[in-house]
């Protein structure tokens, strides 16, 4: 029994520094290593150079790189939740940005969103200009094209 | 050289009328956010929506299965043919109100799918396809417009019955904000 309890005491143990070695902490006003500190105005990297966010193959400060494989938070960590935040959605209660680390917070699922937006004719003219110049070019370079090889 | 150039630049062309053709006729990017499926409802029979049919307007589509943009509104089909049904909320034939959106117009502003909802009167049939063998019959009972930035809770949250709401857009278009500034909303009871 008491060898049990040490191995689960031990076990346990080497759990907890696991779990700890995923925290980070990054300098104040700064959810990632990304970008710069809102409120010191530091960067968040702690290096004279900012790290541009997002980071290449990143769509936000969250997760990994689909292209390097490298973590998007610019750290040697990937964080999975933001500071202040335990899911995508809303907005942090440490920086009271929004959790999904974009600039607008995505709505908690089961409330109840905004109307949708199901018209686009604000575009119909730009549409048809586009459409019309670039057939003319089409066809009259064609045109043009096949009459130069048949006198050739 | 110059036969090089013109080649390029017809190239070129036939490039930019095919994309304004395509966007034009068929794709609309939609703006939703990925979110985790988990919160999707699941219907008794492992069913979900396939299709939706209104034989008086003549409107016969597919259903995408949509979420939330990142203004938080429902998002939208990325065609003017399909309809989007809102996955978060309620499933169609389910107590509640199962939300259904489609495009009024496309980019010549010729009418999509729903261009002719505000037709629709009460006692018109509208069907619903899930999976192979389900087919269920709502009938028209109101239509009502709100405006583009109202509270979506009577529309999504109303839970008097099996109701089927069909959303477009309608009004006058606000060039500043690229929408209408009015949403047409037709509600239909489940019939069986």
């Amino acid at each position: 029994m008491v060898l049990f309890l040490a191995v689960v005491l031990v076990f346990g143990f080497a759990n907890m520094k696991n779990a700890n070695a995923q925290t980070v902490s990054y300098p104040d006003g700064c959810s990632s290593a990304l970008g710069y500190s809102v409120t010191t105005g530091h960067t968040c990297n702690g290096k004279s150079t900012p790290i541009d966010a997002p980071m290449p193959g990143c769509k936000t400060a969250l997760g990994y790189s689909v292209t390097t494989g490298e973590p998007c938070s610019g750290s040697s960590v990937a964080l999975q939740y933001l500071a202040g935040c335990n899911s995508l959605y809303g907005y942090s209660t440490f920086t009271g940005r929004p959790c999904n680390g974009t600039a607008i917070a995505v709505p908690i699922p089961g409330t109840t969103p905004g109307l949708p937006r199901t018209g686009v004719e604000g575009n119909a003219l730009v549409s048809i200009l586009l459409m019309t110049i670039s057939g003319l070019v089409a066809i009259f370079g064609s045109a043009y094209l096949s009459k130069q090889s048949l006198k050739a | 050289m110059k036969k090089f150039l013109l080649k390029s630049a017809i190239i070129l062309a036939v490039c930019v009328f095919g994309f304004v053709l395509f966007r034009t006729f068929y794709y609309i990017p939609s703006d939703e956010i990925p979110l985790p499926e988990k919160n999707v409802p699941v219907s008794a029979n492992g069913e979900r929506p396939i299709s939706l049919s209104i034989p008086k307007i003549g409107v016969d589509a597919k259903i995408q299965e949509v979420g939330i943009t990142q203004k938080g509104n429902m998002a939208t089909p990325n065609n003017f043919m399909d309809v989007g049904w809102y996955k978060f909320g309620t499933m169609p034939g389910d107590m509640g109100s199962a939300v259904m959106a489609g495009h009024v117009n496309n980019e010549l502003n010729l009418p999509a799918v729903f261009g002719k909802l505000g037709e629709l009167e009460e006692g018109d049939d509208i069907y619903v396809t899930m999976g192979k063998d389900t087919k269920l019959h709502f009938k028209v009972t109101k239509s009502k417009t709100y405006d583009f930035n109202a509270s979506g809770k009577e529309v999504f949250d109303e839970n008097n019955g099996k109701l089927l709401k069909l959303i477009t857009c309608t009004g006058s278009w606000i060039e500043k904000l690229k929408t209408h500034n009015q949403r047409l909303v037709v509600s239909a009871v489940l019939i069986k």
